[in-house]
């Protein structure tokens, strides 16, 4: 019996507010006619009935109109969790919203608003004010994922890329590390962090056998496939790309949904920017990297009706050819990226200036992104 | 501004309350059904006599009126499905009342009824409109409860009421529904049992909220000349409103759209809050029926907690209330709840009531306030009726 889950269901209003909280951004429909903000959101404009509504970022503050602390749900998910508090907001910007409420914030205060997914991976709106207390700690935990204190499983194609995470979980605080690597053998290192030989095509059964409880896991494919160019992808580097950017995360995550779900785990995938522009440089590592962001969907949906979230973080060029004319990510800097979209919950982030510039301009004009991407190359 | 006609010879009959139960697995069709088979062994019509079918439930869908048609063996000349919760009784009225001034019908049956089962009030309020749906069931899935808490809370604070105030109410209709033999709750109530239950959701506590439960009402539409051809006790339509979304501004709800109508309202009954001997509001929580009190103008914005104070709200007292009990007492049989305080009126002014009968009672005051939409009632409703010589 899987644990239970907030309510999934919505219309299209509700996903596109989704859409915007994976990346932790409050967009709402605006009326360039009137200027409304539109709460909830529709289609024409509640006020002039305009067709003329834009979504985008408003300014996430409001203030608490009303409050009440629920004592009852209709819901297993919200009944284990009473009692909590909901509120009713008017946003700066105008419009009033239903909200989930943190601490003890009383009519009048200022509140912060705060998209972000729920469990179900569903997006919701959260107030939140200074007056913090534990319940709203227990109410930002249904949202976020602090590593303090959990256990990880990680698996990068990348050594060095491994290396910063299991660094970086560490210092957050995690406590105890999988590391899945390519080494012959297991082996202990301190005693928080175990090396285990995954093999070339590691089954469901010898991965849950290797491991006990864990909270989360992160996989990466980054650098499988470098600097290599379209004619590998049906050789023997291809093959091997693939096997690390896709066949082995997709392995892991599917032997540790069911214990991910059991812990109300997270996985978070760290792939390349490019898997949704192609970048002629890094032709092989483009179009494997597009196949596991593929997968990491067809994984998400399956891993939501369980109440797994699944993030993803997107790196620029990550090991590409020397002379690109674009910064390399860092490994350390996609780990600390990685850390950080766990606790904010974020299910779409990136790693650095170059994969911010690129998601943000593939929303807008991906064909530009395209036609650019193909002008760059290594020489 | 254009004047309504009135309602001149149109009048209601045969009030039934039919099936009230806690739960049952039996369809929705099958207590409107039920209040029709009462309707005709009372009116001693035929099927084909009611050329007019006005339904109303919850719990009938994916069917609506067409499907209920089918159903009951019907054949209508003149058919209506009102989904307006609260208001559906006088709604359905209104609509009813012109078809037969008009002619487009003779003889209308007023049906609201649901089921109630486990799982049905649960689905009912996950999928009750789009916009609570997406944006206000995944906040803690309270229902209602949570909505009108946040109201209420708004209310509190704004206007110094409290909760003996909403007690007060709660617990003379809980004395009014006594004798009234379906009524889910009769057991008395005291103020200190009021203040003493659990709490649902702040300020919200448990003798505050209605009991779903199956059941259906109803009732007919006709012409005076019909009915007392018919010799069916009746009482006479004398003013109706609606409005829906009224006060949309108001960044929380304080007042619903009774305000703009309630002058034409008593214009066309001719007759002031004054004249009515007494008023069945509509009851999900106390504090609707309060804000009722005050947009009806029986005492001004913000008087609502010291007219509960000032006055009895039993049926033998200063202020006949909900006569019968309630919803808050008799259970709310889903879209039933809009027909209850209509059924009750016309039941006191035709001599018939189920408890006890408001002394001399000429004028009543039925309103309506439906469909929490998003974050508030959308629906407002009211109407006088009126004795036979009144």
């Amino acid at each position: 019996m899987s644990r239970p889950l907030p309510p999934r269901q919505r219309g299209s209003m509700g996903r596109r507010l989704t859409a915007a909280a994976a990346r932790g951004v409050l967009e709402l429909p605006v009326c360039e006619a009137c200027g409304r903000v539109q709460y909830p959101p529709r289609e024409v404009c509640g006020h002039c009935l305009a067709d003329a509504l834009v979504w985008r970022a408003v300014t996430p503050t409001a203030k608490l109109l009303a409050a009440t602390r629920l004592h009852h749900s209709n819901e297993p998910y919200f009944a284990e969790r009473l009692p909590r508090r909901q509120g009713l907001v008017a946003l700066d910007e105008g419009a009033q919203a239903v909200v989930h409420l943190g601490g003890n914030a009383a009519p009048g205060d200022e509140i912060s608003l705060h998209a972000m997914l729920d469990r179900s991976g569903e997006g919701v709106l959260v107030g939140r004010s200074e007056k913090t207390d534990a319940q709203e700690a227990a109410i930002m935990e249904e949202f976020t994922f602090n590593p303090k204190d959990r256990r990880f499983v990680v698996y990068a194609a990348s050594g060095k890329l491994a290396d910063a995470l299991v660094d970086r979980l560490l210092d957050a605080g995690a406590a105890f590390v999988y590391r899945f690597d390519d080494t012959e053998s297991s082996r202990v290192e301190g005693d928080r962090v175990e090396h285990l030989a995954l093999g070339k095509h590691p089954d469901r059964e010898s991965i849950r056998a290797a491991i006990g409880q864990v909270d989360g896991l992160i996989v990466s494919g980054l650098g499988a496939g470098r600097a290599h160019g379209l004619a590998a992808l049906s050789g023997e580097m291809g093959a091997h790309a693939l096997t690390a950017a896709v066949h082995r995360p997709r392995a892991l995550i599917e032997a540790l949904r069911e214990p991910l779900a059991a812990s109300g785990g997270v996985i978070l995938h760290a792939g390349s920017v490019f898997a949704r522009c192609h970048l002629p440089a890094m032709a092989l590592e483009s179009a494997v990297q597009a196949m596991a962001l593929s997968v990491i969907e067809h994984e998400r949906a399956r891993c939501h009706a369980q109440g797994v979230r699944v993030l993803s973080l997107f790196a620029g060029p990550y090991e590409g050819p020397p002379t690109l004319p674009l910064p390399a990510a860092s490994p350390a800097r996609i780990a600390r990226s990685a850390v950080a979209a766990l606790a904010d919950g974020l299910e779409e982030s990136t790693t650095d200036p170059v994969a911010e510039d690129l998601d943000g301009r593939l929303r807008e004009t991906p064909k530009v992104v395209e036609r650019e991407l193909a002008t760059l190359t290594d020489n | 501004m254009s004047t309504a006609r009135d309602y001149e010879g149109v009048v209601l009959a045969v009030p039934v309350s039919w099936g009230y139960q806690r739960r049952s697995p039996k369809e929705a069709s099958y207590f409107l059904a039920g209040a029709l088979r009462e309707l005709l062994r009372r009116s001693g019509l035929a099927k084909k006599q009611v050329d007019g079918l006005a339904v109303s439930s919850f719990t009938l869908a994916p069917d609506t009126a067409v499907g209920f048609t089918q159903y009951a063996g019907m054949e209508p000349a003149w058919l209506e499905h009102i989904p307006t919760g609260g208001t559906c009784g006088v709604v359905a009225l209104r609509r009813a009342a012109r078809a037969v001034q008009c002619g487009d019908a003779e003889v209308v049956a007023c049906l609201a009824g649901d089921t109630a089962n486990h799982g049905s009030f649960r689905g009912l309020i996950e999928n009750f409109s789009s916009m609570s749906r997406d944006f206000v069931y995944p906040y803690g899935a309270g229902g209602p409860n949570a909505s009108f808490a946040l109201i209420a809370d708004h209310y509190m604070r704004r206007y110094g009421a409290t909760r003996e105030d909403f007690g007060r109410i709660a617990v003379a209709q809980r004395a009014n529904a006594g004798p009234v033999p379906h009524a889910m709750l009769r057991k008395p109530l005291s103020l200190e049992d009021y203040l003493a239950a659990r709490v649902v959701a702040d300020p919200i506590h448990l003798f505050d909220c209605v009991m779903p439960c199956a059941g259906a009402e109803g009732f007919l539409v006709m012409s005076e000349s019909r009915a007392k051809s018919l010799g069916l006790a009746y009482v006479k339509l004398l003013g109706a409103i609606e409005r829906h979304n009224g006060f949309s501004d108001d960044p929380v709800q304080e007042r619903g759209g009774w305000l703009y109508g309630r002058d034409k309202l008593y214009e066309q009954a001719s007759a002031g809050p004054e004249d009515m001997d007494f008023l069945e509001t509509y009851d999900d929580y106390p504090i609707i029926s309060m804000l009722q009190f005050e947009d009806l103008g029986f005492c001004a914005k913000g008087e609502g907690p010291t007219f509960t104070r000032e006055h009895t709200l039993t049926t033998d007292g200063s202020f006949p209330h909900n006569t019968c009990g309630g919803q808050l007492s008799v259970g709310q049989a889903g879209a039933a709840g809009g027909y209850l305080g209509l059924v009750e009126a016309v039941r006191q002014l035709t001599n018939e009531p189920l408890g006890e009968a408001v002394k001399d009672a000429r004028l009543g005051l039925v309103s309506g306030f439906g469909m929490i939409n998003y974050d508030r009632g959308v629906c407002t409703a009211a109407a006088v009726l009126g004795r036979v010589d009144a």
